[in-house]
Formats: C-alpha cells, sequence, structure tokens
C-alpha cells in the first residue's frame, strides 16, 4: 500500500513538474518581445511549435481596419483564332464577401481566409514569405479562373487595399475610402518562385 | 492533510464538463466536414489551393507530421475525409473515448496543417485542448462508454492504475483550463496596448471590415458612442480579468456567463460562428459537478414556473388534427431499468402526448399487437398504424421525430443509419442491457420466477 501510494506521488510529482514547465515555456512564447523571450528564443520555438503553436492576438493590438481584395486578370488563347487575348480586371473577393454576408452559418469564409493570408504573406518583408505569398496568389487566382478559362496562360493579381472612412466620417460610404494597390508582374500557369514586383502607389 | 490532497489529486474532476466540452467539439468537427463538404478538394485536397508537394514543403521546414503525409493520391484524400465523419460522431456519441479521442486529435491536427492559411483562433485552440483532452476521461458522462460501463460490474475500489489514470485525467483538465485562462489574458493584454480599444472605436473598425460586417444590423452598433466604448473596455477588461475570475466559484459562474454572452455576439454579430462555439465549448470544461448540478437546480425553478403557459400551448398544438395522426406507440422492455429510465425521459420530451409508451413484457401486449416476441426482446418496436412496425433505430428515429426537443438529433440519427452504424449501435448497446424483474411488472412475475436475477442478454 505505501509502495503503491508512493509510485502515484511520483507519478502526480512528475506530471505537476512537466505541466510547470511546460506553462512557464507558454507564458514566455505568448509574452510581448521581452530580454528573456529574445535570449531563449529559439529553443521555445523548437519546442512550441508546432505542437503547441498558438497566437491569441485576435483584433489585436488593433483591429485591421481596412478591406483587403484581389482582382485578377488572365492572359489566354481564344480557341477559334489561336491569338493571345486579355481579359479585363475581375473582383474575386467580392462574390466571397456576398455569399458570407447572405449566408451567416454555411459560407466560404475559409477560402476568403486563403486570400486574405496570401496578401499578408506576399506584403511581408521576409523574402520567403513574400514568394510563398506570390505562389498562394497564383493558385488562388488560377483556381478562379478554371470553370471559365481554359486555355490560361498567364494571369496576374492585384491586390486592392481600401482603408475605409475613419471613425469620425463613418457615415461615409466605402467608395469615400483610400485606396492602394499592388500588383504582380505576369505569372505563368506553372509554378516559379520569380515574378514578383509591384511597389504601392496611392 | 497529506491524505486529503492524495485523494484530491486521485479523484478525477470536473468530469460533466470535460464530457460537454467532447459534444462542443463533437458537433463542431461535424459540422466542419460537412459545411466544406462540397469545397474540400479546393481547401485540402492534393491539388486544391495548397498543392500536396507544397504542403510537404512547409511542413518539413516546420517538422510537421500529418495522415496526408501517407499518401498525396486523391482517393486517399478521400479515405481520410470519410474516415473522418465516422471517427467524429464515434468521439461525438462518446464510443471508445480513449481511441477516438486520439484518432480525432490525429485527424483534426491533419487537417489543420495541411492548410494553416485556412484556421482561425478557434481551430487553433481546439487543436490544441484537442490534445490536452487525449488524456482526461471526456467519455465518463454522456457516452456510449458511460452506459456499458453502468452496466459493468464495478469493483469499487480504484486499482493503483485507476489513481495513475485519474491523476493523468486531471492534469489533462488543468492543462485544458490553464491554457483557456492565458488565451483570454494574452487577447485582453494585446489589446490594452492597442489605441483603438483605448480610444473605443476598435468595434467599429472590427465590424466595418468586409467579412465581419453584417449589411444593415453593423451600423447599429457604431453609431452609438456610449455602446461603443462600453463594448470596447467591457472586452478588454473580462479577457484580462478571466484567469483570475476563476479563482472563485461566484465570480467563475459570471466569468462563464460573461464569456457565453460575449462569444455570442461575436458570433452572431461578426459571423464567427465556429470559433465562438469551440470558445462557448471550452469554457464547459469549467463547471464543475456541483456548479452543474447547481445550475440545474436553478433551471428547473425557473422552467417550473415559466412551464404553465408552455403547457397550455402544447395541450393545444397537440389537440390539433394533422398532429395528432401523428401519435404512435412504441413496444419497450419493462423489465430493463435502462429501457424504463429512457422512457421516462422521453416522456418529459413528448410535449404533444404523441406517442403512448407500452411494455412488451405486460400479459396480452404480443398478442394484442401482433408481435414477434424475440424480435421485440431484440429491439424496441414502434409503429404509428398498428400495421407496420420500425425496429431499432428506426424506431429510435420514428420517435426523435416527434419529440420536438430532438429534432437536432434527426440528422446525425439518419446519418448513423445510412452509415451503417446507427442499427449496429442501437444492436450493441440493446444486447447488453440488463434486465431485472423488481417491483413493477404486476402479475407477470410470478410466472417467470428463474428469471429473477440480473441477467444480461447476449453473454
Amino acid at each position: 500500500m505505501r509502495s503503491r501510494r508512493r509510485i502515484v506521488w511520483i507519478w502526480a510529482g512528475g506530471l505537476g513538474l512537466l505541466l510547470g514547465i511546460h506553462f512557464l515555456m507558454t507564458i514566455l512564447y505568448l509574452a510581448p518581445d521581452n530580454l528573456l523571450k529574445r535570449r531563449f528564443s529559439e529553443p521555445l520555438q523548437r519546442y512550441m511549435d508546432p505542437l503547441f503553436a498558438q497566437n491569441w492576438q485576435l483584433f489585436a493590438p488593433n483591429p485591421i481596419s481596412q478591406h483587403r481584395s484581389l482582382v485578377i486578370k488572365a492572359k489566354y488563347r481564344d480557341p477559334g483564332t489561336g491569338e493571345i487575348r486579355e481579359t479585363p480586371w475581375k473582383d474575386i473577393t467580392r462574390p466571397q464577401v456576398r455569399d458570407v454576408w447572405e449566408n451567416r452559418l454555411f459560407n466560404g469564409d475559409r477560402a476568403l481566409r486563403f486570400q486574405t493570408s496570401a496578401i499578408k504573406m506576399y506584403q511581408s518583408e521576409d523574402p520567403d514569405r513574400k514568394a510563398q505569398g506570390l505562389q498562394m496568389l497564383r493558385r488562388i487566382a488560377l483556381h478562379s479562373l478554371n470553370d471559365e478559362l481554359r486555355d490560361v496562360e498567364q494571369v496576374k493579381v492585384r491586390i486592392v487595399i481600401n482603408r475605409f472612412p475613419r471613425y469620425p466620417e463613418r457615415e461615409k460610404p466605402d467608395q469615400m475610402g483610400t485606396l492602394y494597390f499592388d500588383e504582380t508582374d505576369w505569372m505563368t500557369v506553372r509554378e516559379t518562385a520569380r515574378g514578383a514586383s509591384g511597389g504601392r502607389k496611392p | 492533510m497529506i491524505r486529503k490532497l492524495y485523494r484530491l489529486l486521485t479523484t478525477e474532476h470536473l468530469l460533466t464538463g470535460v464530457s460537454l466540452a467532447r459534444i462542443a467539439y463533437g458537433l463542431f468537427l461535424l459540422f466542419y466536414l460537412i459545411s466544406h463538404y462540397a469545397e474540400r478538394h479546393l481547401l485540402w485536397g492534393p491539388g486544391g489551393l495548397l498543392p500536396h508537394d507544397s504542403f510537404l514543403e512547409m511542413a518539413e521546414t516546420r517538422g510537421i507530421l500529418t495522415l496526408f503525409h501517407l499518401s498525396g493520391a486523391s482517393w486517399f484524400f478521400e479515405l481520410i475525409y470519410h474516415a473522418g465523419f465516422v471517427i467524429v460522431f464515434l468521439y461525438l456519441v462518446g464510443y471508445r473515448t480513449r481511441l477516438t479521442g486520439v484518432l480525432t486529435f490525429i485527424l483534426f491536427w491533419s487537417f489543420y496543417f495541411r492548410n494553416p492559411h485556412l484556421t482561425n483562433g478557434g481551430d487553433n485552440i481546439l487543436r490544441i485542448q484537442l490534445f490536452y483532452l487525449m488524456f482526461a476521461q471526456v467519455g465518463a458522462r454522456f457516452s456510449l462508454d458511460a452506459l456499458r460501463r453502468r452496466n459493468m460490474p464495478s469493483s469499487g475500489e480504484k486499482g493503483i492504475a485507476g489513481e495513475m489514470s485519474a491523476v493523468l485525467h486531471n492534469a489533462a483538465v488543468l492543462a485544458a483550463v490553464v491554457q483557456l485562462a492565458f488565451l483570454y489574458f494574452t487577447a485582453g493584454m494585446y489589446k490594452v496596448m492597442g489605441s483603438y480599444w483605448q480610444e473605443g472605436t476598435a468595434l467599429y473598425y472590427a465590424m466595418r471590415v468586409q467579412e465581419f460586417y453584417w449589411p444593415g444590423i453593423s451600423e447599429w452598433i457604431w453609431k452609438s458612442e456610449f455602446l461603443l466604448v462600453f463594448l470596447s473596455y467591457a472586452t478588454v477588461i473580462f479577457q484580462v480579468a478571466f484567469p483570475f475570475l476563476l479563482l472563485n466559484r461566484v465570480t467563475k459562474l459570471i466569468a462563464v456567463g460573461s464569456a457565453i454572452l460575449f462569444h455570442g455576439g461575436i458570433a452572431l454579430f461578426m459571423g464567427l460562428t465556429g470559433f465562438s462555439w469551440i470558445m462557448i465549448g471550452s469554457e464547459l470544461i469549467l463547471l464543475t459537478d456541483k456548479d452543474y448540478r447547481l445550475i440545474g437546480t436553478a433551471a428547473r425553478r425557473v422552467g417550473a414556473r415559466a412551464a404553465g403557459p408552455f403547457r397550455r400551448l402544447g395541450e393545444k398544438i397537440s389537440a390539433l388534427p394533422a398532429v395528432q395522426r401523428r401519435q404512435m406507440i412504441v413496444f419497450y422492455d419493462g423489465w430493463c431499468p435502462l429501457c424504463r429510465a429512457s422512457v421516462a425521459s422521453s416522456k418529459k420530451l413528448d410535449w404533444f402526448s404523441l406517442i403512448r409508451f407500452v411494455s412488451f413484457r405486460e400479459p396480452g401486449v404480443i398478442q394484442q399487437y401482433g408481435l414477434d416476441a424475440d424480435k421485440a426482446e431484440r429491439r424496441m418496436h414502434s409503429t404509428a398504424d398498428g400495421r407496420r412496425f420500425a425496429e431499432g433505430i428506426d424506431a429510435v428515429i420514428q420517435m426523435a421525430t416527434r419529440l420536438l426537443p430532438l429534432w437536432p438529433a434527426v440528422p446525425l440519427l439518419l446519418l448513423a443509419r445510412w452509415i451503417g452504424i446507427g442499427q449496429r449501435a442501437y444492436d450493441f448497446i440493446a444486447s447488453r442491457r440488463t434486465i431485472l424483474l423488481t417491483g413493477g411488472c404486476g402479475k407477470h412475475c410470478s410466472l417467470e420466477e428463474g428469471k429473477k436475477e440480473s441477467v444480461t442478454l447476449g453473454e
């Protein structure tokens, strides 16, 4: 009986220690940038990611205050004449946003999240993330064209950021917001690492 | 003192809470698989938004392993997706949760990292909680496991394995609670630093962003400066205070109540339903079994007061000819305590008096209704017209369609029958039910003296 209790005590103590260490690591991982976090950043990252990877900066420190949308255009081979033609710009975010507005439970909000994620990645300072973001944008464009166009040769994506009216002008419609564009080069249908350029123009 | 601590450690805590969380998570995951069914290839498929080779590359840099590493073939993707329904359903109904808990975690983990660009905070906390709860006894209540255990003889005293398992359960539950507290505290702390939250405009900006906007409704919230500032400050204070509110029973109930209102509001006004559902599900872990009893008593008291008008409405509805045509008879086993308990709870849910419950053990019943005695003993029977009989899961479904509070479960039951596990699960439980002759069987008992002790069918 005594040895049995001892085993259970050791087991409980061990688990307690494990939880203690685990949550100390979690606190440090979740904390804002600080001296300790900088010092242990590498082992901390190795321990927490991917099993305990987490981010709770939900609408914080400040919520996003702009609409992020994608418009695309494509070069395709006309099936009749064999000529290369260019489509007009096509807004691929608006229909999905409308779907979210109309169907508040069953909607395509996950696909929409992929778009905003791609925009964030593409606008990152980190060249690797930017390259990944570019590939994501290319795939979004191709998947949105798949149904309508067969012989797509190249696609181009334009990110449209609408900084909608600030609080004091909240009565104004979205069209009165400030627009920012960021455009990719023409991208071939196959996967490539190049093709990124584009600058910000107000 | 030490003995007390020992008992505290080796007694499982929050069993009701984790079982309810299991149900909430299971329902979410079922919804997740169903609602994305049409776009599953686009979101997670080998040729979708994140092709299989790009996924492998991403996974390698982070050291992630998932089920989708086994194969990039589309038949394999389909297999995982459809097997997902079965796994999640079994987890939801609490069948072998030790095993299905692990499988559910692996499944969700795989989908989460198959395309991490689709995920939100709700998915993130669910992924972590499913990991912790693998080590907890989430099938302790409201589950097939619990039903099975009720019919098994219990030895009373816990062995060393039982005690160690209880300690593990408590550690897992503690981890889930601490994780939730960290979530709120972090979310609140970062908001304190935000200028929009300070000046009270945060909700205006958050609710105007197109994906969180509700045309015609959101404007009403940001019309009132008082409401905006109040909601901003209330959000920040609630989130930062959350871990500390858990330290006392009364403040804990306030915290959980506020959280449910808070997430309900987010779901309604910002359309973040999945996230809110998972958060509310996680809150359920925080209440102890005693809290649930207190809430139950209070709810019954309020319910009894409010029942009068509802009963009159129910009577009016049940007098309608269209409703009366839906009346039916259920033939149950009056010798089985589980069956009698189910009948008692069904009667409470039968608001329109549509179901007459008849024990086929009563003399003359078998002959009067032309039942097959063997079949009636194997499966519950029901009939709406006295000629055609439904049995087993079909009888359950026929009952559920007449019990308004059970309507949400009807699609699940139909799905279970359609997959083929419905009837099997029914038979599994029915064949293991205890049959016990107690005082309630009238003259009939004397004929069956030999069966007086407890017997279990099928063994």
